[in-house]
């Protein structure tokens, strides 16, 4: 567990010093503050816009980071044979590949929740202290979301280089938001391409599950139920690509 | 007995210590255990293999610098990658303080400082050897204790709090040692330590290694830094295109009766060498005088007879060959030995150390 | 090596003429764009809006940030509407662009009701701005305001579209959902008093009379029902039931409270038929 938390504590601190987060998070308070900007020509929606765009930036922010950051976490320590530095102690790689993912998971959890914390106080101003519950739920289901890239991001980078990660990753985010639609054309299939279609909705990612913006662009949250169903299925999913990047790089040949 | 002599730049060797074969290891297996230990590696696309190591055997008692020799594609590096666990070996065995080599227990009371090492540039010297210490099982309190320790030891001094990715190679390589020296380690594997050094650093790194070898520390260093082995190595393998070559003490190696002797005496009377030492010469040097035998093997006998006649022994030096000659012999005219019914050149039969 | 006066000297120089190389750069491609400007024809205002794709493609692209997306287009909609108000009162891609956004958000209540009331009015597209309210009453079922403006649009019924009878519909059904205002059952009693459908005015006032908490609308509502039942020999019978009705305080109008005034069209209609006994329910939808 200690070293878990002794690579997690340089993943974080290399992420902070490479000033990532800082640019990551100014751009997400500057298309906050042109969401306010804009509310004058809103035809009355302004408040409604603010929150949505600024939930949308959150996500942008939490993705930014994955993919900035977590693309090239593992792949960068072997070509700089940093890792020599770690795994020449007694750690094994799985420790290694968890403490990589839970410090870039930190990382992204400090920009999405000071891009929250910021939100709020904006959203409070425009629509009242009643928007924060939505707001805060919302949020909270993007780190979730961002969580599972982020195994992915791992995964990708202990397997592949910097530029394949970030094409598998932003893949898996974009076909994340399909799923639903994939099954549907499943079910149109006939035979077995329906079936392995049908199949292959279910091992993708589900991100649809952790959109709750336009609930909240409405001042709505999420019950109780279905955050501790979307908590549960993230838990599960980061397990499981965790599991896998292990067991790809536990042989792996490090020069 | 311990064998002390004066070292000649090019030909002579000091010893430190004793002969591998006195020594006795301090907790009952050896630090590091190598059967059969090889290495292929598999092209991806072409399927192609190449035996990077072929199977090796070598032991290291605790408390013994090991060298590990040979010219560049030897397979030295890949020998400590394997018993690191930093490469997956294809077979054979080996063991780290009695720990099967390549799980993460093996790796602990281990230090590694790998060759041209790179670190975390956006570090101080200070923030990684702490890093390292926490990898190593220590608290954050203790581990920030002893780097302040060892940056001092190390002479990294005050660049100690300066970014790495302002460091020369040779700072680089004294945090580096540092860093292999984070949670006080039994046993040190250093690839290529003196790379970067200029000769002051490099004294200082040889004067660590002997002060770690006084406490017990095992050091096994790679190196085709001649000189360095020579002065630092207990004993020594020599590695050739993944085969091992020689193994055993530099006597050993380097004593098979190739070189010659000389005696320096003040005489007390006329000098007349009786008839067994036909073929030495004599010369004058000042008031003493020189005798200078082409066998080795014969300079105890000539020792005797010469204080038997009353003269005094004032030096007693053996020529024998240097460690670049049996490295130059050798990869000229190289007899394998990796998996051969040969014994390695110099070795005497022993049990762990046959080679077969 | 440190660097000598002459070679800080030399670096100076060949910065200064960069940096004008770049001025003179900056004029040119200046003047080289009001030039072009200037040369190419006049573009319709905001005429890329044509070129949107469908709101179903848009959905499925936008990854997760619809609505982010249905909130951008609502800022060029409310441009392009500013724009042709101004310049030439035609909205050509209006009802695309409101399909659009609603299609990324289907519960963009000002989407669908700005852009269905401006449809059917400036735009004089009618057709066009039913389907998106019905579109919206669609999606959101429960909601009352869409149904609501679909009989506002149908009482007023701009270019010969008034249809009284929809109207009347429309309106019953936005008083039929949860937290609906009451104004929505006046209007669609009134609406279908002025539509000839007596017997669902009749119903509609004595809703409206049973559930006002204003005493004046009450007693309007009351007034309307004599009306209805003038001649039919139930007289008695209404002052019976309108004397069991709870009491209520107050009988001087509100501000933005009124009876005929909340209605559609002020004057009452001479044609509406009177005396006609109470009946059933129109047929549901649209008369034509």
């Amino acid at each position: 567990m200690n070293a878990i938390l002794a690579v997690a504590r340089s993943t974080f601190r290399e992420a902070l010093r490479d000033r990532v987060l800082v640019l990551v998070f100014a751009f997400g308070a500057i298309v906050l503050a042109m969401s306010r900007l804009l509310a004058p020509i809103a035809l009355g929606e302004g408040p409604r816009i603010t929150v949505d765009l600024g939930l949308s930036a959150l996500g942008l922010v939490g993705i930014a980071i994955v993919v900035l950051v977590g693309t090239q976490l593992v792949h960068k320590e072997i070509e700089r044979r940093t890792i020599h530095v770690v795994l020449s102690r007694p750690v094994s790689r799985s420790e290694y590949l968890i403490g990589k993912w839970a410090g870039l998971a930190a990382t992204m959890a400090v920009a999405v929740f000071g891009m929250t914390a910021m939100l709020a106080a904006v959203g409070t101003s425009v629509l009242g202290p009643s928007i924060v519950g939505p707001i805060v739920q919302a949020a909270f289901m993007i780190a979730c979301a961002n969580a599972i890239l982020a195994a992915l991001a791992v995964l990708f980078s202990s397997l592949s280089t910097p530029v394949l990660s970030v094409a598998y990753t932003l893949g898996l985010y974009a076909t994340g938001y399909w799923t639903n639609d994939l099954r549907t054309f499943a079910r149109q299939l006939p035979g077995l391409g329906g079936e392995v279609l049908n199949a292959v909705s279910y091992v993708l990612p589900n991100l649809e599950v952790f959109n709750l913006r336009s609930q909240v662009a409405y001042g709505e949250g999420a019950s109780v139920f279905h955050l501790a169903l979307a908590m549960g299925y993230a838990g599960a999913y980061v397990a499981a690509a965790l599991a896998l990047a292990v067991v790809a790089f536990e042989r792996r040949e490090l020069k | 007995m311990e064998s002390i002599l004066q070292l000649d730049a090019k030909r002579r060797t000091t010893l430190i210590g004793p002969p591998a074969s006195t020594l006795r290891p301090a907790s009952g297996h050896p630090a590091v255990q190598v059967e059969d230990l090889g290495k292929d590696f598999r092209h991806p696309w072409t399927r192609r293999v190449k035996t990077a190591v072929h199977a090796i055997s070598f032991e290291v008692p605790e408390g013994q610098t090991f060298g590990l020799l040979g010219p560049n594609g030897a397979g030295k590096t890949t020998t400590l990658r394997m018993l690191l666990g930093l490469v997956p070996a294809t077979r054979g065995e080996a063991r780290l303080l009695g720990r099967p080599a390549g799980t993460p227990e093996s790796r602990q009371d281990v230090g590694f400082l790998p060759e041209n090492p790179y670190f975390y540039d956006h570090l101080t010297a200070l923030e990684f050897l702490e890093y390292s210490g926490e990898l190593a099982g220590m608290s954050g309190k203790a581990a920030r204790s002893q780097a302040a320790e060892l940056v001092e030891r190390v002479g990294l001094g005050r660049a100690a709090r300066t970014r790495m990715r302002k460091y020369s190679k040779g700072m680089l390589q004294r945090a580096g040692l540092a860093h292999a020296l984070m949670g006080r380690p039994r046993l040190l594997f250093l690839d290529e330590p003196m790379t970067g050094l200029d000769p002051i650093g490099r004294r200082e790194v040889s004067d660590l290694i002997r002060e770690l070898r006084k406490d017990g520390v095992t050091v096994v260093f790679s190196s085709h830094i001649l000189h360095d082995v020579e002065t630092l190595c207990d004993r020594v393998a020599i590695l050739r295109a993944g085969r091992l070559l020689a193994l055993g003490t530099l006597d050993q190696l380097l004593a098979d009766g190739a070189g010659g002797a000389e005696v320096v005496i003040a005489p007390r009377g006329s000098l007349a060498l009786p008839p067994e030492f036909v073929g030495a010469t004599i010369e004058p040097a000042g008031p003493r005088t020189r005798i200078a035998l082409s066998e080795g093997g014969r300079a105890s006998a000539l020792v005797a007879w010469l204080v038997s006649q009353g003269h005094e022994i004032v030096t007693l030096s053996r020529e024998r060959r240097s460690l670049e000659d049996l490295f130059m012999d050798m990869f000229q005219d190289a007899h394998e030995v990796g998996g051969d019914p040969e014994r390695a050149a110099g070795e005497p039969v022993a049990p762990r150390e046959a080679v077969r | 090596m440190s660097r000598g006066t002459a070679a800080d000297r030399a670096a100076n120089a060949a910065r200064r003429k960069a940096l004008l190389v770049f001025l003179v750069a900056a004029v040119a491609i200046g003047v080289q764009l009001a030039a072009v400007q200037l040369r190419l024809p006049a573009r319709e205002p905001l005429g890329e809006l044509a070129y949107y794709p469908s709101g179903t493609w848009l959905r499925q692209s936008a990854l997760g940030e619809a609505t982010a997306w249905a909130d951008l287009l609502w800022l060029r909609a409310v441009q392009y509407y500013g724009e042709h108000r101004m310049v030439d009162n035609e909205f050509k891609q209006m009802a695309h662009v409101f399909e659009v956004i609603t299609t990324l958000d289907p519960r963009f209540q000002s989407a669908y009701v700005f852009g269905g009331t401006s449809l059917c009015q400036e735009g004089r597209q009618f057709e066009a701005g039913v389907r998106l309210l019905e579109k919206a009453v669609e999606h959101n079922p429960r909601a009352w305001i869409y149904p609501f403006e679909l009989g506002f649009v149908h009482y007023v019924g701009t270019g010969g579209n008034r249809d009284l009878t929809r109207a009347t519909f429309e309106f019953a059904q936005a008083a039929r959902q949860p937290e609906a205002p009451e104004f929505c059952s006046r209007f669609a009693a009134w609406s279908g008093q002025k539509a000839g459908h007596e017997g669902v005015a009749f119903e509609l006032w004595r809703q409206v009379a049973e559930t006002t908490d204003n005493a004046y609308m009450r007693d309007k509502a009351i007034e309307y029902l004599r009306r209805l039942v003038k001649g039919t020999g139930q007289e008695r019978n209404l002052e019976i039931w309108a004397k069991s009705l709870r009491p209520l305080e107050g009988g001087v109008p509100e501000e933005g409270d009124a009876g005929e005034d909340d209605a559609p069209v002020e004057e009452e209609d001479p044609e509406a038929p009177r005396g006609q006994r109470v009946s059933g329910l129109p047929a549901r939808g649209p008369t034509s």
